[in-house]
């Protein structure tokens, strides 16, 4: 595979089409960051079986 | 050998086979975008009439697609649940919406960025365009409607009723472009022709395809857990 570019500084400028073209790719990336984050944030869910509650007269754990 | 599908219809044994799979999907999904990218924006060359800024077809039409077919899923599945009132539909449902409405936002963000240096305007009403939108009204309007009811099960009846109904807005985006005169132009990929448009770029594109498609189908699963567990929270599986 050939790198179409001259220079990084040719691939960031986009041919003067850089704040459209990285406009673009920049939100896409920011917003699936974000919904990768919002899925995995808090982690485990009770579910996955740490989350048992602790039973009457046992001492809560952590 | 026979595989029992209906085993995990059930919430309590879908739940941990979502789990294993998500990671595999969304890993699949990385690396399938780190070679579309190194494709599309690396080795692909510009385009002779629209230079470099043709380079956000990559992600536009991925995120297009993913958001007309992530809808008709969406539907398929709450129609399903609605139906035969299996949970799991009716989850998977509310599941696939709000990636569904961030793949439609994706594709009108896009698609304004590059409508502005080609057509030299941010937005027309054209019919592609604004049934895309529309689109974007259908996935926020489903979602709002399943969270406004109480009761998760009245709230998965309504919110498919709006599903199924909105899904004639997507053959309405499809084919607009044949059926009206829009600025928007018509298809460079179709299943009857040759597409219009170089090898390179069509690969580019095609790789991207696929990962929207593996990440899709990774944060649907990883979302759909969330909801199982959610309602489920005081199921006896759960042990809570």
């Amino acid at each position: 595979m050939q790198i179409y570019w001259q220079s990084f500084g040719d691939f960031l400028a986009m041919g003067g089409y850089a704040p459209f073209v990285w406009g673009a790719y920049g939100v896409t990336a920011l917003l699936i960051a974000l919904e990768i984050f919002l899925l995995v944030r808090g982690g485990r869910t009770p579910a996955d079986g740490a989350g048992r509650s602790p039973q009457p007269g046992e001492k809560p754990r952590g | 050998m026979a595989i029992n599908w209906f085993k995990y219809s059930s919430p309590a044994s879908f739940y941990p086979l979502a789990g294993r799979l998500a990671p595999w999907f969304l890993a699949t999904g990385a690396i399938l975008a780190a070679a579309g990218l190194a494709i599309g924006l690396l080795a692909a060359p510009a385009d002779f009439q629209q230079g470099d800024s043709y380079r956000i077809i990559f992600i536009h039409v991925p995120a297009a697609w993913m958001s007309m077919l992530i809808y008709v899923v969406m539907a398929f599945w709450a129609g399903l649940g609605l139906a035969f009132n299996t949970r799991l539909s009716s989850m998977m449902a509310h599941a696939l919406a709000p990636t569904g409405a961030l793949m439609t936002f994706i594709a009108l963000w896009t698609g304004s960025l590059w409508g502005k240096p080609t057509w030299g305007t941010w937005w027309v009403w054209d019919a592609r365009l604004t049934s895309e939108l529309i689109l974007l009204f259908l996935y926020i309007g489903y979602m709002s409607l399943a969270a406004s009811i109480d009761d998760p099960r009245k709230a998965d009846r309504a919110s498919a009723v709006l599903a199924l109904v909105g899904v004639v807005n997507v053959p309405i985006i499809y084919f607009s472009v044949q059926w009206w005169n829009t600025l928007h132009q018509g298809s460079s990929v179709s299943i009857t022709r040759s597409p219009s448009m170089a090898a390179i770029m069509l690969w580019g594109m095609l790789v991207m395809v696929f990962a929207f498609w593996s990440y899709c189908i990774g944060a649907v699963l990883l979302r759909v857990r969330r909801i199982i567990a959610e309602r489920g929270r005081n199921a006896a599986w759960m042990g809570a």
